[in-house]
């Protein structure tokens, strides 16, 4: 666990001068079972100071890997910080815009570091491969891996919140892999698990075998499968699908950066941009009285964090941002500066980020559609700044006269955020969490995407 | 001190660590051991929103262990590299090795003795970097007025390692680069393109950064994919990929096909096709690392062997799947002399404007948006910065289009490779025209709600 004697550094910050100093660790450990052949075993970790310093709008930043209580290491990222500073602010004359004080004080550490042992993930991966070996011996292959990362930080900030925050979260990711018919290779593959660690998570590894099962039933299904017909179609999306059109689709358009650099959203806030079903909310560490996936309780800038309301009934209500660009579109900063390693700046990012549920039954969704598809799984994710997004959809079945019918192999859909959402004529009443992987913006970052399970027209890709 | 002599002492200092760390893991109980220690400093300055915004400097170290006990492995990498942190990391490693089954699959590469690789920029010219930078963004502001940056990360990265082997092999190595990344749109009376990015890796600051890579014919290329359209159709046509949309293919074709995961667990395609045509017989595909365009390749593999350029598809015969030495072992099959992926296609002998001339209709596409590609290869994807080609032109840009096709399929309906390669410090790669690839667009697929 780290020291926080990084606390005591702020005697060497210059008076007046907007400074961050944070001491961080970063640990990962990964095992990788790929057809019960142990291909990876790994821990790794980084740990180091950094300051940044800003100087007439500019910011310089230095980092060092050292331990939080190296007085002299923390010294020398100040130092370098503000030299960087110096060195960009001596070169550019931009007009630039004073940040607003930030509110003083400390949050001190919720929670214990651990680091459970190697051995805890080969056992959880072995007693779910050497059961899919057993139950399912016609399978091609299959993947099982036990992935753990945790970041713990020690802030310190010249005007705003000291903190001392650590997020652990812990998954099993499990790919089957099943031959079609056809003699080609198709795969389903799903994560498990979120915040804390791989004891905390799956203490019983055998609660995950109904899922091994479910999934078993789904590649049979999806070897059997058939490709969507491509064009436009009515779909109902799962709350996993619904959670990653809220980070993917609107999030990153109502981005601060994004906004300014000419995103769909610039200038729309007031603006009807979905359908009045839609409401949707960047959750800091809070949902519905429930921990979110992985709370944010003060951001990289020291900022307390508080939700964000991105979208109420249909219209577009804020952006995410940092402290600069909070004061420079006069609006609220609410803790969305992140960064990823000790050595990286605070961007911003989205924390856990929902399109809030609504009054319908999944089941009533279906029932609703008499030709088009419900898509349940996906793998990945893109989005635009104009706000086309494609999602690869790995799990999904098409809907005949509100019936499920035969599955589908892999497709895509695609879409444009802001059209889209206003075709949402059905919400479910059930909010999903996902909150495995990463999203990438420079840097990687740990977020949670929820959702309810949506009506709504959509691209879908085919032969 | 002199600077030649704290550059020696510090060269001592990270060969006597990585020496420590491998006695501390063979006297563990390894019977095979790597260990690399690494320092490093990079320097990188950032545009936000086409103004500069942050200059960020990183100092910091690698202690990267593996330690093969008895056939169990375990690597274990930390950034401390103090006397007591190697202990503690080399006794994690001999922990997490523990934790494993043996497998003697698992083996490092015979001796190579001791060797000194010295690669790149060796020195940070700050200022010179800078005034590159600047008249960067100058040139692209006054070319491509409509052009925003929104995001540059300029960097340069100096790294002095040393890697022991516990057969003998010894690599001390000094390797420094500079890398310009941008990502960027256009914007027109307040509408805004569709977002790219595009970027280079140099070992000099002698050529301005828009003559090299893809910079002047991306940026050009986004000023005109402002104003788009929706395609309109399903139809079965060709495409042409830009060297950067063909190189995201390629990642796909080497990882879905002829990598380690698709044959360790049989789910290739092309695991029995060894020695036999599986694409057109105009595509070369090397990858090469220490080819002389690639800046700071890779020298070593992870077991210790000297990296060697090789092609895994000349002339349309599968030649070599690209394996670890690990994974050949687990297959039976041949070590691949590499596993980076830079790219290196062979170029065709057709200019690209004869290439977009001799398709009727087809798309023209940038970036590839999409799924990951089924095992069988499949897959489907949003066309982004992309154009529609008609009657042996470019007319439009298009938006909401989606592709389609089959990995393995495209390979063997190539119409032509240009001429013409773009090299950008990690790969070189031509502009590739193929067949065969589902085009739709707006229209409606059958689908209606029940009343």
């Amino acid at each position: 666990m780290l020291k926080e004697t990084i606390y005591e550094y702020k005697k060497y910050f210059q008076e007046g001068v907007i400074t961050e100093l944070r001491s961080q660790q970063n640990t990962r450990r990964v095992v990788a079972l790929q057809a019960g052949q142990l291909v990876s075993n790994v821990r790794t970790a980084s740990e180091g100071i950094s300051a940044r310093v800003r100087n007439r709008g500019l910011w310089g930043l230095a980092s060092i890997a050292a331990d939080g209580s190296d007085t002299a290491a923390a010294q020398r990222v100040l130092r370098a910080a503000t030299d960087n500073a110096k060195f960009m602010a001596d070169r550019q004359n931009y007009p630039y815009t004073e940040l607003r004080p930030g509110i003083i004080g400390r949050h001190p550490l919720i929670g214990t570091v651990l680091d459970p042992i190697q051995d805890e993930y080969l056992r959880v991966a072995r007693a779910i491969d050497a059961y899919i070996v057993e139950k399912y011996p016609d399978l091609v292959s299959r993947m099982v891996y036990a992935i753990a990362d945790t970041v713990e930080k020690v802030i310190t900030v010249s005007d705003g919140y000291d903190a001392h925050v650590v997020t652990p979260r812990s998954y099993v990711y499990i790919g089957l892999i099943a031959m079609s018919p056809d003699g080609s290779p198709v795969e389903v593959f799903r994560a498990f698990g979120g915040r804390g660690t791989i004891v905390e998570n799956f203490a019983d590894p055998s609660a995950l075998f109904p899922e091994v099962d479910r999934l078993y039933e789904a590649v049979r299904a999806k070897s059997e499968g058939i490709y969507p017909e491509a064009g436009r179609a009515t779909c109902v999306i799962s709350g996993e699908l619904g959670g990653m059109l809220a980070h993917e689709a609107v999030g990153h358009t109502v981005e601060a950066d994004l906004v300014a650099s000419g995103s769909v959203a610039a200038g729309k806030i007031g603006q009807p941009v979905a359908s009045e079903l839609v409401s949707m909310v960047d959750f800091a560490h809070t949902a519905y009285g429930s921990p979110a996936p992985l709370p944010v309780y003060v951001d990289d800038e020291g900022v307390v964090a508080e939700d964000a309301v991105l979208i109420r009934d249909g219209i577009l209500t804020g952006y995410m941002h940092n402290r600069e660009s909070a004061a420079k579109m006069g609006m609220e900063a609410r803790g969305n500066a992140r960064a990823w390693d000790f050595s990286d700046e605070p961007l911003i990012r989205m924390r856990n980020t929902a399109i809030l549920p609504g009054k319908d039954k999944l089941d009533d969704l279906i029932a609703s559609v008499d030709n088009g598809y419900y898509l349940v799984t996906t793998g990945n994710g893109q989005a635009d700044m104009t706000g086309e997004f494609m999602f690869g959809v790995t799990e999904g079945y098409e809907i005949k006269k509100g019936k499920l019918g035969r599955a589908l192999r892999d497709t895509t859909i695609s879409g444009v955020a802001f059209e889209m959402l206003k075709t949402v004529d059905m919400v479910a009443d059930e909010l999903t969490w996902v909150s495995s992987g990463f999203c990438g913006k420079k840097q990687p970052m740990t977020v949670g995407l929820g959702g309810p399970a949506l009506r709504c027209k959509l691209m879908i890709g085919g032969r | 001190m002199t600077e030649r002599r704290k550059t020696e002492q510090l060269t001592e200092q990270i060969r006597n660590k990585s020496h420590t760390g491998l006695d501390l893991l063979t006297a563990g109980g390894a019977d095979q051991a790597r260990c690399r220690i690494a320092y490093s400093e990079t320097n990188e300055i950032n545009v936000e929103d086409g103004k500069f915004s942050l200059y960020r400097t990183m100092f910091d170290t690698t202690a990267a262990f593996m330690a093969i006990c008895g056939g169990r492995r375990g690597i274990v990498q930390s950034n401390q590299v103090g006397d007591e942190h190697l202990r503690a990391t080399a006794a994690e490693c001999l922990g997490v090795a523990e934790s494993a089954a043996p497998d003697e699959a698992w083996q490092l590469a015979p001796d190579i003795g001791a060797r000194t690789v010295t690669t790149g920029a060796l020195e940070y010219e700050e200022d010179r970097f800078y005034a590159r930078l600047v008249e960067f963004l100058d040139t692209v502001a006054e070319r491509y007025p409509t052009v925003v940056i929104s995001a540059l990360s300029g960097m340069y990265t100096r790294e002095r390692a040393c890697s022991v082997y516990s057969t003998g092999t010894q690599v001390e190595s000094l390797a420094g680069y500079y890398s310009v990344d941008i990502t960027f749109n256009a914007v027109e009376d307040g509408v805004s393109s569709s977002f790219n990015y595009t970027g280079i890796k140099t070992d000099n600051l002698d050529t301005p950064f828009i003559e090299q890579g893809s910079f002047a014919a991306n940026l050009s290329d986004i000023t005109r994919e402002v104003r788009t359209e929706a395609y309109k159709n399903t139809r079965v046509a060709a495409m042409i990929l830009t060297p950067t949309a063909f190189e995201s293919f390629l990642y796909d074709i080497v990882g879905n096909f002829i990598g380690d995961t698709p044959l360790i667990d049989g789910s290739s395609i092309w695991k029995d096709r060894l020695g036999e045509t599986v694409a057109d017989p105009r595509l070369t595909l090397r990858l090469a690392p220490r080819d002389e365009r690639v800046v700071a390749g890779r020298y070593l593999t992870a077991e210790g062997y000297l990296v060697e350029d090789y092609a895994c598809i000349e002339d349309g015969v599968l030649k070599q799947f690209v394996l670890s030495d690990y994974a050949a072992r687990k297959t039976g099959r041949d070590r691949a002399p590499n596993t980076e992926y830079n790219f290196i296609v062979t170029p065709g002998d057709i200019p690209l404007a004869d290439l977009i001339a001799g398709i009727d209709h087809g798309i023209l596409v940038n970036r590839f948006s999409g799924g990951s590609p089924s095992r069988n290869g499949d897959f489907s994807g949003v066309a982004k910065n992309s154009f529609l080609i008609e009657n042996g032109k470019i007319t439009t840009a298009l938006r909401e289009t989606m592709i389609s096709g089959n990995l393995a399929a495209m390979l063997k309906e190539v119409r032509g490779i240009s001429s013409e390669t773009v090299a950008d410090g990690n790969r070189v790669l031509p502009w590739i025209a193929v067949d065969g690839i589902t085009l739709s667009g707006e229209q409606a697929a059958p689908s209606e709600e029940r009343p």
